[in-house]
């Protein structure tokens, strides 16, 4: 069965772009959320095996998603997005709990890289 | 590759390089058509390229990559212009920094410029000292380097740094998590990880992320001044001859020049040059295992130095007067032999002055080299062993009937000092004048794989005889675990070891496979063909992967134990000649390890089958 | 006289010239060495080396089963080999000129003769043919 990914991103953009690097590849989106209040509601509706979770988005930031989803779903796996000079967010993400990062622009098979090791481990 | 163990002889391999790139530069600035000199900067900065990039040394691969195209242009010219003999000599430059880099254990320096072809004005600085071998300590010290084109290393070596703390406990990482999230930059990280998981296993985890140009396992500075200095009271290190480390360093030159032959040989599907670089890499790694073997020789002396003090001790104690004498002490012999044999010797010694000299005397031990063996005899001119009051022991202590005393040849009585239960504790010097501790030595003699000979005149003197084996069958198994039987593999016949899914199995006609690096590997069952019953079904299937009849197999056992060098016995005969055995050993722990065989045990089935 | 150590296989009584024995070792761990034919029941550590046991029962067409945990080493002129057996008896001396050492039928039995001792049959292993017997277990492609 194809695995199940979330996209979180709040430019529409970036996530058809990723949707279709996921697609490729063989994975089943099964949700896109524009902000990090419905990032945390689809997480609960759809339980997929992985988010992809922008940093920065208006309202509710990436970070703040991913506290509140792994609050309540600690086996999630969450890989970050970030573009370049967010470093010191993206550490401050990875030592609350997200998996792995990404960072933009990125290429296809970097992408599909992390999120499946991520999936493997 | 373990590249670690490989860096410094990559090194002194292609400074080595460098130089003659340098001479050369000079001789073609003289002559700028020295057509000779071209093709001779073009290999030196090929054989650069090919141990760089097997290396995983990326800068210096790109670097000597474009030296070696700019010689095929100047090739194609016919000469070398002064603009490009400074083009040239900066590439040379800059390869002879990037060697520091590597040598210093920093992440190679940027070469865009140079590949760009910017012209390097200022002097090449060199980066400021962060030598990241200075944890030490217990535990397992990873290394890990991140490639040039990781975008964001910080956060990068934090997500590893997390991932390292799944193997174990961190127990110090170099740079810090702190660190890391104080915004330091690096981009390597070295980790002091307690853990139970092998550097393979390790290895194996991190592969998957690309982002890693190296995973290396340093040795500790510190760790390694101490075990130098422990070395010196156990004997765990040994001196090498320089002549024999330029061998070594030559072997290994030639086996990367090998390595990266059967590489670009596999990639161009070339089985003519695969085969002809097979048989090349048979040769060295013979040759490596010859020069290895040397390494471990030792003189008897550094066992025998030691004795004419004891024996000055043991005049002293006992008011006897001995002369004592070592010959042919620069016989050399493996270490294990002479760790084995310190003890043995002593005691030997030690029986002569007790038990042997009268009151004046003299004790001597001769060594010398007689084909494949050694010899070692300890004599004295002392009283000699009566084999009359041998017999009557060995008759007391039911070590012979009555009979067999009288039929027995005396040298073969003076045999028996050394069977166990000939003489105890209890009755130490007189009646045997030399049975104590005896069987102890011939026990220590013959797991070595020698044997003990005792001859004696009465009233002229004893002499004890070893033959021992130049050097042992010290090999590297790995350690299995099949029916509950304890196995091993020497190292030399395993590939690889996977532990894998039985999901992971397919078939293929009627054959098991899985797919491995692409490739499908015949699976075969240790315990069937050993005819065990079958294991109990598991979770996770653990293979060794090995070659038989030229075809690599994946041999599915029920465990791996792990790895050790263990000293292989030959099993007495007939026992030696069953089929898919190579022999045993006994390990610290008296458990008895026995060495398989592969395709002999197929061989077998084969035969068997037919 | 000649000291004899006699022992049981099933029901019958076998024994040996003490001066062939090196050892009796008892409760010794054997380690068993797969694939091999069964009378080869593994090895044991016997003063740093390793000595293969041989299911002698089981050699001589006698039942398998659990056997004595005393084993008996023969000399190296012998082996080194342990031999598992079914049971130990003690040692008994007996003039071997005064018993009647009756040829043995077959050559495969391994039995050098059969002495009678006050209507006793012991039977006195053949260790030269023991040799072949194990000679040709171990030549053969398996068990």
């Amino acid at each position: 069965m194809a695995k199940q990914v979330m996209i979180v991103d709040d430019a529409l953009f970036m996530r058809s772009m990723l949707r279709d690097i996921f697609e490729a590849a063989g994975w089943q989106v099964v949700a896109e959320a524009e902000n990090g209040q419905q990032a945390v509601e689809l997480f609960a509706q759809h339980q997929p095996d992985l988010v992809t979770m922008d940093i920065v988005m208006p309202e509710m930031s990436g970070l703040d998603a991913m506290q509140k989803i792994l609050s309540d779903y600690p086996e999630a796996k969450v890989v970050m997005c970030s573009a370049l000079g967010q470093e010191s967010m993206v550490m401050e993400a990875i030592k609350a709990g997200a998996k792995d990062f990404i960072v933009k622009p990125f290429q296809d098979e970097q992408v599909i890289d992390v999120v499946d090791r991520v999936c493997a481990a | 590759m373990d590249i670690e163990k490989y860096r410094k002889m990559f090194l002194s391999e292609a400074g080595e390089h460098l130089e003659k790139m340098a001479e050369q530069l000079v001789a073609v600035e003289a002559d700028p058509q020295n057509s000779d000199g071209i093709d001779a900067l073009f290999r030196e900065a090929h054989s650069i390229k090919g141990m760089a990039a097997t290396m995983g040394y990326d800068a210096t691969a790109r670097v000597s990559h474009r030296l070696e195209d700019e010689l095929q242009n100047c090739r194609e010219q016919g000469e070398v212009d002064s603009e490009m003999i400074d083009r040239l000599l900066t590439g040379v430059d800059l390869l002879e920094s990037l060697l520091e880099d590597i040598s210093e254990g920093r992440a190679e320096r940027s070469v865009d410029d140079f590949i760009n072809g910017v012209m390097l004005v200022e002097e090449l600085e060199p980066i400021p000292e962060e030598d990241s071998c200075d944890l030490a300590g217990e535990g397992v010290l990873v290394r890990l380097r991140l490639a040039d084109s990781v975008a964001a290393p910080g956060p990068r070596l934090l997500v590893l740094l997390t991932r390292m703390a799944e193997f174990g406990t961190v127990l110090e990482a170099k740079p810090s998590e702190e660190q890391l999230l104080q915004g330091e930059i690096s981009r390597i990280l070295l980790v002091r990880l307690a853990t139970e998981a092998s550097q393979e296993e390790i290895r194996q985890r991190l592969q998957c992320y690309r982002e890693l140009n190296a995973i290396e396992f340093p040795v500790a500075v510190l760790e390694k001044d101490q075990q130098r200095k422990v070395s010196r009271k156990s004997g765990t290190t040994v001196r090498v001859d320089t002549d024999l480390l330029d061998r070594f360093i030559n072997l290994t030159g030639e086996l990367l020049t090998n390595r990266y032959q059967l590489q670009s040989a596999a990639g161009e599907r070339n089985w003519r040059e695969m085969n002809e670089g097979l048989s090349q890499l048979a040769r060295l790694v013979k040759n490596l295992h010859h020069q290895v073997l040397q390494v471990r020789m030792m003189p008897l002396e550094s066992i025998t130095g030691r004795l004419p003090r004891a024996v000055r001790d043991l005049c002293r104690s006992s008011g006897k007067e001995v002369e004592f004498s070592v010959e042919g002490a620069s016989i050399e012999l493996d270490r294990a032999i002479l760790e084995e044999l310190a003890d043995p010797l002593t005691h030997m010694i030690r029986n002569a002055i007790d038990h042997g000299i009268e009151q004046t005397g003299s004790v001597q031990i001769k060594s010398w080299r007689e084909r494949d063996q050694v010899l070692i005899q300890v004599a004295d001119d002392g009283r000699g062993i009566d084999p009359e009051k041998v017999r009557k022991r060995a008759i007391e202590r039911n070590l012979i009937s009555p009979a067999q005393a009288q039929v027995m040849r005396d040298y073969d009585v003076l045999q028996l000092i050394c069977q166990p239960g000939f003489s105890t504790a209890e009755q130490v010097t007189e009646t045997s004048g030399r049975g104590v501790g005896m069987d102890v030595v011939k026990t220590s003699v013959e797991k070595l794989g020698g044997v003990l000979l005792i001859d004696s005149t009465p009233g002229e003197g004893t002499r004890i005889s070893l033959k021992l084996p130049l050097s042992v069958a010290i090999i590297r198994v790995l350690m299995i675990e099949c029916a509950g039987c304890l196995l091993g593999i020497p190292i030399t016949r395993v590939l690889q070891t996977v532990e894998i899914s039985p999901k992971e199995v397919q078939t293929s006609g009627k054959q098991l496979v899985i797919s491995l690096h692409g490739e499908l590997l015949p699976l075969l069952s240790l315990r069937k063909i050993l005819r065990q019953p079958k294991g109990p079904a598991s979770n996770l299937l653990s293979l060794v992967v090995t070659e038989v009849f030229g075809r690599k197999v994946g041999l599915v056992i029920d465990r791996l134990v792990g790895q050790q060098e263990v000293f292989v016995q030959p099993l007495p005969s007939p026992f030696d000649r069953l089929r898919g055995n190579s022999g045993g050993a006994i390990l610290g722990d008296g458990r008895i390890l026995f060495l398989i065989d592969l395709q002999s045990m197929l061989e077998k089935r084969r035969t068997k089958g037919s | 006289m000649s000291q004899l150590l006699p022992f049981n296989l099933g029901l019958e009584i076998y024994a040996l010239e003490l001066a062939d024995v090196q050892e009796v070792v008892e409760h010794q761990a054997v380690f068993p060495l797969p694939g091999v034919a069964t009378t080869i029941s593994g090895a044991i550590g016997f003063h740093g080396r390793i000595v293969p046991v041989v299911d002698l029962p089981l050699l001589l067409g006698f039942d398998a089963g659990p056997r004595s945990d005393r084993m008996i080493v023969l000399t190296d002129v012998h082996g080194p080999v342990a031999l598992s057996i079914d049971r130990l008896q003690r040692i008994i001396t007996l003039d071997l000129a005064h018993c009647t050492l009756s040829q043995s039928e077959s050559e495969e039995d391994c039995i050098r003769g059969v002495i009678d001792r006050d209507g006793e049959m012991i039977s006195l292993l053949d260790l030269e043919q023991l040799r072949l017997v194990l000679d040709r277990v171990c030549s053969e492609t398996g068990g």
